[in-house]
């Protein structure tokens, strides 16, 4: 078998899409769970799943992986072809599930060189990689406990050190941090961060908003559609239509304010919340300073201005429809 | 098929195995426990036991009290004479029963008439001794029709229960017979047993604790999961439960091996791979760990029962006997039966030998079939 030699592949030598998909579909019946997805993860960015639960995110991963079968569509892995080459392709992803699923009754070490050599990892190095990604996980002291005595943070570095061990060049992450106090969190985040600086590519499973802030590009899903992928940046762009100040006035100012502020170019639209004006607009430092000045000159003050920061919830609850799921085909 | 991932599933089997103690004990010390603890024979009403009659008896003038013994035989519920002539060696009748065709022959000598006048008369009388329900019952209805005939001082009978003469343990021969007869089938149970239930909880505890999933996406393919794990059960759990268990019998219980040790060890061998396969077939079409405990469990027990090892298949409603010829178990037991205890030769058990490869043949297809479908499917 040629793993191998696979694995000594550079990075570079991997195709720019290291995750491409056309129109994957599966159906479960007359479910349609995932619906003509069409996905294209550059090679070194991190590409957060966004979408409420039972949009299809698992099912699209669990495709990506290799567990499920399409209806329809093709998958390509590092430019392997998931259905014609699922060894080639398998080899090139690495998979850390969201449920801690190795063998509890093995130690540490014992459950990487497991993994290790059913990825073929070369023998003679195979210790050195082992070591490597215990130090890398800060494990390398721990590397002969019984991996189910551990704490449950441990037991997930086990884990991402375990998807690592083969050192694959795209990295699966379903919900890593579910379950994970906030602190272990900032952790791993660091941890994937660092993967992603050593050329790794990784697709991340997630619910944490704070974390999908953190990804290069986010793949926003509901109802088995991929309804848009753009930076986090570029999606409360597109979907709020850019950042946002609040300036509170007077209320015997605001029908003015609000006629002296529509007409600013640095304004892209004004709207009453409550007792204050929540203004759209592309450049919110521009703002701050610029929109004083031309209300103080209609002879409005202004009271307080400040920036408001739109959340990736704010864009989740706008993109995500409401009312029921009609996914069936009848 | 790579060579190095089966060796990896059946090292970390290994492991995993050296860190249960629960496991030990049941899967490795348990199985030759329960033989060397069980040690009963069974008894039960038997009906139509296939006997030869050789009746050699000249008579005494009109009178042929072997033929109205004959008869009498002939009439009992228990036996069914299959064989009836007026002369046979009893070396030729013996090789008939060693070959499993009858249970018992009945032997009247050239003078049984007049011996029956002078009130010393005897039949000889020869009972396979390698199954125990068939071996006492046979032997007692035989008993009981010849000893009702005589008038005068009645007949002496003693059967020879052949096959099953241990041979220098002559003070505690009686409790030994009763053992041999029990043997073949226990250690059969044992194995069937200890590696289906063992197997039948493989693949589907890799799905519980979530693992299965963690193989999959790697490049590890079915066929080499599978294998590495049948490789273990069969090597490993295997041939520990075969070995112990007849060195258990063989040396606590006395029980001497007539027939080929070395058949004796493949045959139970393909068992255990029979038995495994039934295991991993149980363990990929069940859902929940609990889920295949049952099934293993329940197959095992309706198996003990129906397969003759507990109680003869000629006993049995015709209706119930196709069961009883699809299991497993039934061959094993007939096979052991041959091989252990009256020392038969291959060709006695090759029936068995192939029906046991063909039932393998069909659970290892049947389990790769839903094995495959199911990597897909959930």
């Amino acid at each position: 078998m040629s793993e191998s030699e696979i694995l000594k592949e550079e990075v570079e030598s991997l195709p720019e899409s290291m995750i491409l998909t056309k129109d994957m579909t599966i159906q479960f019946g007359k479910f349609v769970a995932v619906d003509h997805v069409n996905l294209d993860v550059k090679r070194g960015e991190i590409f957060g799943f966004l979408g409420p639960n039972g949009a299809g995110k698992t099912t699209t991963e669990r495709m990506l992986c290799g567990l499920l079968t399409p209806s329809y569509g093709a998958i390509q892995i590092a430019g392997y072809d998931m259905v014609k080459q699922p060894e080639a392709a398998k080899t090139h992803l690495g998979y850390m599930p969201q449920k801690f699923s190795l063998y509890d009754d093995l130690k540490i070490w014992e459950n990487l060189d497991f993994f290790a050599g059913i990825y073929q990892v070369p023998k003679n190095i195979r210790k050195e990689r082992i070591e490597a990604k215990l130090e890398l996980m800060q494990l390398l002291e721990f590397k002969n406990r019984i991996t189910g005595d551990l704490s449950g943070g441990m037991k997930q570095r086990v884990s991402l050190a375990c998807a690592l061990v083969h050192e694959p060049p795209l990295l699966f992450l379903d919900e890593p941090t579910a379950g994970v106090d906030p602190a272990l969190r900032a952790v791993f985040w660091e941890y994937f961060n660092k993967i992603k600086r050593s050329g790794v590519t990784i697709f991340v499973n997630t619910h944490y908003m704070d974390e999908a802030v953190q990804c290069d590009r986010l793949g926003m899903m509901s109802r088995g559609r991929l309804l848009m992928v753009d930076t986090p940046e570029g999606l409360k762009d597109r979907v709020i239509g850019g950042h946002a100040v609040d300036i509170w006035v007077a209320s015997s100012d605001s029908a003015k304010a609000c006629e002296v502020l529509k007409s600013s170019p640095l304004v892209k639209r004004v709207e009453p919340i409550e007792d204050k004006l929540r203004i759209t607009v592309t450049d919110t430092d521009k703002a701050v300073l610029g929109l004083p000045p031309v209300l103080e000159k209609a002879g409005i003050q202004p009271l307080i201005i400040r920036a408001v920061d739109i959340t990736l919830d704010d864009v989740f609850v706008k993109l995500v429809p409401a009312g029921p799921d009609t996914r069936t085909i009848e | 098929m790579n060579a190095e991932r089966i060796y990896l599933v059946i090292k970390k089997e290994i492991t995993l195995l050296s860190r249960s103690k629960g496991l030990i004990i049941t899967a490795l010390i348990l199985p030759c426990i329960i033989t060397l603890i069980v040690g009963f024979a069974f008894t039960g009403n038997i009906k139509n036991v296939p006997i030869i009659v050789v009746n050699e008896d000249k008579g005494h003038g009109d009178l042929n009290y072997g033929l109205v013994l004959t008869n009498q035989l002939t009439r009992s519920d228990e036996l069914d004479v299959k064989y009836f002539g007026n002369w046979l060696p009893i070396q030729s009748g013996i090789d008939l029963i060693r070959n499993g065709q009858y249970s018992a022959m009945v032997f009247i000598p050239q003078d049984f008439s007049d011996r029956v006048l002078l009130g010393k008369a005897y039949v000889l009388v020869y009972v396979d001794g390698s199954d125990p329900v068939v071996g006492y019952t046979s032997s007692s209805a035989i008993v009981t029709v010849v000893s009702q005939l005589g008038s005068k001082g009645g007949v002496f009978v003693q059967p020879d229960f052949l096959f099953n003469t241990n041979v220098g343990v002559a003070s505690s021969s009686i409790q030994l017979n009763q053992l041999r007869f029990v043997i073949p089938g226990q250690v059969g149970v044992t194995i069937a047993a200890s590696l289906t239930a063992l197997a039948a909880s493989t693949i589907v505890a890799e799905r519980e604790r979530g693992s299965f999933e963690q193989l999959m996406v790697s490049p590890i393919s079915g066929a080499e999961l599978l294998m590495g794990k049948i490789l273990y059960h069969v090597l490993v759990v295997g041939i520990v439960n075969i070995v112990s268990c007849l060195f258990v019998v063989t040396v606590f219980l006395d029980v001497r091996i007539v027939g080929n040790l070395m058949l004796v060890f493949v045959m139970l061998f393909m068992y255990a791979i029979a038995s495994t396969g039934f295991g991993v077939l149980i363990s990929v079409i069940s859902k929940s760990q609990i889920e295949a405990a049952e099934i293993a469990i329940f197959s095992l027990t309706f198996q003990v029962w129906l397969s003759g090892i507990v109680y003869p298949i000629r006993a049995m409603p015709q209706i119930l006997r196709p069961i009883a010829y699809c299991l497993p178990l039934t061959y094993l037991g007939d096979g052991l039966r041959a091989l252990m205890i009256r020392g038969s030769d291959f060709a006695t058990v090759q029936n068995d030998f192939i029906a046991i490869i063909i039932y393998t043949v069909i659970m290892y297809a049947l389990a790769v079939h839903f094995f495959s479908k199911k990597i897909d499917s959930d």
